[in-house]
């Protein structure tokens, strides 16, 4: 394996190769230990500067990655459209050639446009990392919940999610998370199974990626081989609207991880484990009881959030100076 | 002499040098060969007599005849739309053209009656508002793919047999622009109703979904409505080269500016007036389409939903024979095929 990513940026989980996803996830496993230290920082990215572009509210996102840079000594700008000229009308491209004037090396950039990060990449030199676009992708988050599988698993990326079975549940048409993680998961070797109400899977599906779709939450859950991890998805009420789901209560009855499913899904395997990128609307798509059981591992992710994320900006970082190299060795030799 | 009829431009209202204006959609007219342009001003009130009136004005002494399409809205009095309508010079064709699809099968049917009354044709457009909001792609591979919002092919379906219900309803002729699905052309032809015909957009005959894949988020292959999958493009095609289905421009020009934009933010659009003619030469190299088909689908065709004489080809055969060699000639630049 290189060690270096095949691409210049990391746009989204398409397109990835495997090798790609093991470098990242290999890599984010020495962060890891950097992060156990007393002091958290290593000096990879010392004079190197890291734009993070959140056009769209984040929290844990936002502050992974900010985290993550500072961790690895880079200079950070910050950015969020409340406070910016977005709110007074710029365009997204108008924006980018302004930060690209400050010159910075990486991008993070989160946008409620799917393809932003597309644009963004056209436009802007700095290796670009997309930290979630509209619905189309979240690969930082993907790679963070396989990490956080294969450490519970204690696996390692070569190895892989063979012969385990993770279940999708939620609003597939609108997550970003889910998009991603039915690309990385299958890529792993895992096998993946999606559920959410009919209103909420888009056309297509079974086309696109390599899973096994359900309408009926029971039937994913409790039928073949028992489920070794479920990831609940968040209820996107901002995106979805009230059209496609009946009440909250509707939606526990027919689609959450209540306390009941949850029971029987241990009965099944005791093991299971459950995943929610969060932010959680518990009693909704999770029960209360459920996102804080042992079995949960949703503060894990969080936490693997930063050791992924610095070791997406190192390996953008490393690729852009052995591009710089290559240019400028070519340059002298012309 | 020029030969085509295009029921479906769009024209805006000027508000920075690189918007088209009057002036600029009738040279753009002249230079793709149509000699007829049914034309809607966006940005303008439904009904303002003096804004029409300077369009008019504006129109005039071009060479090419604009028909000004009138768009009642919710909110509108009748009795301003019909003093508007009566206003026209005589012998205009009366069209009243739907910038938004409706739902509401009472509010059309009103639409309906009152366009029967005043001779008038109706525009529409093809799908259902609802099922339409917000969809940047047809529901499928392509639009899970990019995280696109979708709309369900069924959009057209539910649409179209909701006019031709109203049109039985009423006896108002019914035009349905943009239709982008099998189902709905098939919907068209085997209604075969006299008071109800259909155009494609010249986009649509050129270009599918996966359009989409190639020109990544690119504002340029966002239209309204969306591009068709590659099945429904295919059968498309065969229904215009039938007669079943008229060929549009589907003109709606998008400044420079907004090519910019994310997809969500941009206007869709994909070609201008003359750009429209040039593509519409994509479809008949080599075939499915023979310069006669092209001619019914861009000349014939419209004129008999306007209710206007068709365009008198024979006058100057040389020309229009110009004009469809023309089209095969541009067929060629793009490298022919589909």
């Amino acid at each position: 394996m290189t060690s270096t990513l095949s691409q210049p940026h990391l746009l989204g989980i398409e397109g990835l190769a495997r090798d790609d996803a093991c470098l990242i996830l290999d890599t984010a496993r020495s962060f890891t230990e950097v992060n156990t230290r007393a002091l958290k920082k290593v000096p990879a990215l010392r004079g190197r500067t890291v734009a993070l572009l959140f056009f769209e509210n984040s929290t844990r996102t936002r502050l992974s990655f900010e985290l993550a840079a500072k961790r690895l000594s880079a200079d950070t700008l910050s950015f969020s459209a409340s406070t910016s000229s977005a709110s007074k009308g710029e365009t997204l491209t108008d924006t980018a050639r302004n930060i690209e004037a400050m010159k910075p090396d990486l991008v993070v950039v989160r946008h409620e446009a799917s393809g932003a990060p597309w644009l963004l990449s056209r436009v802007m030199r700095g290796a670009i990392a997309n930290a979630g676009d509209g619905q189309h992708e979240h690969p930082t988050q993907a790679l963070l919940d396989a990490y956080t599988l294969l450490e519970c698993w204690k696996r390692s990326a070569a190895q892989g999610l063979a012969g385990k079975t993770v279940a999708i549940v939620g609003d597939l048409s609108r997550s970003r998370v889910a998009r991603s993680n039915m690309l990385l998961l299958p890529l792993l070797g895992a096998k993946v199974r999606v559920a959410g109400p009919p209103t909420m899977i888009p056309a297509g599906l079974k086309e696109v990626y390599d899973v096994d779709v359900y309408d009926d939450v029971d039937e994913a859950l409790f039928s073949g081989d028992p489920v070794d991890a479920v990831m609940m998805l968040r209820i996107q009420k901002e995106r979805a609207g009230t059209a496609v789901m009946g009440s909250d209560r509707d939606y526990a009855f027919g689609y959450g991880l209540t306390a009941a499913r949850f029971a029987q899904l241990k009965e099944r395997r005791n093991e299971v484990l459950v995943l929610h990128p969060g932010p959680m609307n518990r009693g909704v798509e999770i029960d209360a009881a459920v996102a804080d059981d042992d079995a949960s591992v949703i503060l894990q992710q969080t936490e693997n959030g930063v050791a992924v994320r610095m070791a997406v900006l190192y390996l953008l970082a490393v690729g852009m100076t052995q591009r710089d190299r290559g240019a400028a060795v070519e340059g002298a030799s012309s | 002499m020029s030969s085509f009829i295009d029921l479906t431009a769009t024209l805006r209202l000027p508000r920075a040098p690189d918007e088209e204006d009057a002036r600029a959609l009738a040279a753009a007219a002249k230079a793709g060969g149509f000699h007829t342009v049914v034309v809607s001003a966006r940005g303008q009130e439904a009904v303002d007599v003096d804004s029409l009136s300077a369009l008019l004005r504006e129109l005039e002494g071009h060479g090419v005849r604009l028909i000004p399409a009138l768009a009642p809205v919710v909110g509108t009095e009748l009795a301003d739309v019909v003093s508007m309508v009566k206003s026209l010079p005589a012998g205009t064709p009366r069209v009243l053209r739907l910038r938004a699809a409706i739902d509401d099968a009472l509010l059309l049917r009103r639409i309906g009656d009152l366009a029967r009354g005043l001779d008038a044709l109706v525009i529409v457009p093809s799908h259902d508002a609802a099922l339409m909001k917000g969809a940047l792609a047809v529901e499928g591979a392509v639009a899970t793919r990019l995280g696109l919002s979708g709309v369900p092919e069924a959009s057209e379906h539910i649409a179209i047999s909701r006019i031709l219900e109203v049109s039985k309803l009423t006896g108002a002729r019914f035009h349905i622009a943009g239709v982008f699905t099998e189902r709905g052309a098939a919907l068209i032809e085997s209604a075969g109703d006299p008071h109800v015909s259909g155009s494609v957009f010249a986009s649509h005959l050129c270009f599918d979904d996966s359009a989409l894949l190639t020109f990544r988020y690119e504002t340029r292959v966002l239209t309204r409505p969306p591009l068709p999958t590659s099945s429904s493009r295919i059968a498309l095609r065969a229904a215009v080269k039938r007669g079943a289905l008229l060929a549009s421009s589907g003109h709606h020009f998008i400044p420079k500016r907004e090519r910019d934009l994310e997809m969500n933010r941009a206007t869709p659009g994909m070609t201008s007036l003359a750009s429209a003619a040039r593509i519409l030469g994509l479809p008949i190299a080599p075939t499915p389409f023979s310069p006669a088909d092209l001619l019914r689908a861009l000349s014939s065709g419209p004129a008999a939903a306007l209710g206007i004489p068709a365009p008198d080809l024979s006058s100057d055969p040389s020309r229009s024979a110009a004009v469809v060699d023309d089209l095969f000639r541009l067929a060629n630049d793009f490298g022919g095929g589909t």
